[in-house]
């Protein structure tokens, strides 16, 4: 019994299952076949995408690995354990690399280290590494914090950083699989086929296998500012790249992706923001600012989970995808505006005065 | 058959038990439920938020916003830029929609951006062309340094397979050869006079698909 999917995924004839028509096998079989596909498949697509205007992101003479970037990323599934990570970046020496750690908690980290060999800007080509995650994880998301090590007398700069999960190969593992508290359940194609029974089981495991599916995350927006960035040359040309969400940001800094109905329906449908707060001296009492049409409040630094649900209206772009798209990142609102308007000096402290700061925000929806 | 973009009401499970009858709607909204999930939810994306130096004019460092104003400049070295975005596409990634964000140099007589799609074979920039894309032209310049970013897109609708050697001059989205579906891609940009802020990839969805 073969857990197997066909990719392209084979889809069922409508027109094959309306009144006064026999269920064939057919439809049932590729019934299966295109849910296998789904979980073996859906949301491998890009997790994480950003990327750095030349001369921004840079790091000097580091004899150990320097943290820098933080973003969260969403499981999906626990059966789903490479995450491959695609780094842009140069360094004119040999020497220069970046380590990648996806953390869960409670100790359970996974690191791979990215050699760069490129020697200019967009040279040749990029450096992969993958993180294999050696025991079942069951997180709804984990912590990738990436950082960068330069040869002594030597720079890196980094260029754009991805992320994706590796499709699951068919056929799916045998047993139910999970994605946090949801089970999925592989169907077996050759107990779908001619001459086989219809069995009750088939229709109840479809049932919960597309419930499922539908709380699989998918990234919507994707952010980190750059900490601790070093660089020999003149400030002019290296070393100023943005620690945090600005005002000047709100008018552009956003995505505009579909979020596809049901969260009215279906309360375990849900966006979440995660948001990175930062402040390096005084007192933090706390953060507001305006998110997904709803004021959401930081009330500690580190990261801090919101559960948000939709109330903004569609964009009008919405009618050239044929899909319900919407703005997904920092509102552009007075509010905001005031928040986000920060100097440097208020946040390395040299004005004396140290405000907090949004040092990443990644947004995560159905 | 149509692609719902909309909530399935799933039948109730009950319906699903031994002894009851399977009727065709049950079985219908099922496959609608599924279609939804994968050639709708499950489409690709990728949103590139594009970090730009905030060194000031008044060399001062103001750490904070990742785009062309907070008075921070467009640099004259931006004026030809190449940029790689990689995308990993699906099995459904036939048409790739870009939406980006950008910023064209104050002044400039005809700011543009080529968009053309490689293999990235041996984890390279330059792998073979997939499609050699579209250019646009005539792009919005900024009356300030510190003006709103504009910006551009390419549209959803390409109703043939494009085989030009150079890039359309129609915008339009890039299309993937079927045997490069599912692959890690590169989108190869090329700025004259312009810098980007953001970069939005999109699987296009279809309203209809043959089963």
């Amino acid at each position: 019994m073969s857990n197997s999917y066909t990719s392209s995924p084979t889809l069922v004839d409508p027109g094959r299952v309306t009144a006064s028509r026999t269920i064939r096998t057919t439809e049932i079989s590729r019934l299966g076949d295109l849910s296998n596909y789904c979980f073996g498949t859906g949301g491998t697509s890009n997790v994480l995408s950003q990327s750095w205007e030349d001369s921004t992101f840079r790091q000097d003479d580091s004899s150990s690995f320097v943290s820098m970037c933080q973003w969260y990323i969403p499981a999906l599934s626990s059966s789903h354990q490479e995450l491959n990570i695609v780094l842009s970046a140069w360094c004119p020496t040999a020497g220069g690399s970046a380590r990648f750690v996806l953390d869960y908690g409670g100790g359970n980290t996974y690191t791979t280290d990215i050699t760069i060999t490129d020697t200019s800007r967009y040279s040749s080509g990029f450096n992969t590494g993958t993180i294999t995650l050696t025991s079942t994880q069951n997180e709804f998301a984990a912590v990738l914090t990436m950082g960068v090590r330069a040869p002594v007398g030597d720079e890196v700069e980094i260029l754009s950083v991805m992320a994706y999960w590796s499709s699951l190969s068919s056929p799916l593992p045998t047993g139910q699989l999970f994605h946090t508290l949801s089970a999925y359940n592989p169907q077996g194609i050759n107990r779908l086929g001619a001459d086989l029974p219809l069995s009750a089981r088939f229709g109840v495991e479809m049932l919960e296998n597309i419930n499922t599916l539908r709380r699989r995350p998918r990234v919507l927006f994707q952010w980190s500012g750059v900490e601790g960035v070093s660089s020999g040359e003149s400030i002019a040309d290296a070393g100023a790249a943005p620690r945090a969400i600005g005002s000047g940001d709100l008018a552009s800094m956003f995505s505009e992706s579909a979020i596809f109905p049901g969260m009215f329906e279906d309360s375990t449908l849900n966006i979440f923001a995660y948001v990175n707060v930062k402040m390096n001296g005084g007192t933090f009492s706390s953060l507001s600012f305006d998110l997904f049409g709803q004021r959401v409040t930081c009330s500690s630094l580190g990261w801090n989970t919101f559960t948000l649900t939709l109330r903004d209206s569609e964009v009008p772009r919405s009618s050239e995808f044929g899909l319900s798209m919407y703005r997904v990142g920092p509102d552009d609102t007075v509010h905001n505006t005031d928040q986000f308007f920060i100097f440097g000096t208020e946040i390395n402290g040299t004005s004396s005065i140290y405000l907090p700061y949004i040092a990443g925000l990644t947004i995560v929806g159905v | 058959m149509l692609i719902p973009t909309a909530f399935i009401k799933l039948p109730d499970e009950s319906g699903c038990y031994n002894g009851e009858v399977v009727m065709g709607g049950t079985v219908s909204q099922l496959a609608m439920g599924l279609a939804q999930l994968s050639h709708c939810k499950f489409l690709g994306e990728a949103h590139y938020q594009v970090s730009h130096s905030t060194y000031g004019p008044w060399s001062t460092i103001y750490e904070t916003g990742t785009r062309l104003h907070n008075y921070a400049q467009i640099r004259s070295e931006y004026k030809g830029r190449e940029y790689n975005f990689l995308y990993k596409s699906t099995a459904l990634s036939q048409k790739v929609a870009c939406l980006f964000s950008y910023a064209g140099e104050q002044g400039a007589d005809d700011p543009s951006v080529t968009i053309e799609v490689r293999s990235t074979s041996s984890n390279s920039y330059s792998g073979t062309v997939l499609d050699y894309g579209c250019k646009f032209l005539n792009l919005d310049t900024q009356g300030y340094s510190f003006s709103t970013d504009s910006f551009a897109f390419t549209g959803t609708t390409l109703d043939y397979e494009p085989s030009n050697s150079s890039p359309d001059l129609i915008v339009r989205p890039l299309f993937i050869p079927s045997a490069n579906r599912g692959e890690l891609l590169n989108i190869k940009v090329t700025v004259t006079d312009v810098a980007l802020s953001g970069f939005h990839i999109y699987d296009v969805y279809e309203v209809e698909v043959t089963p």
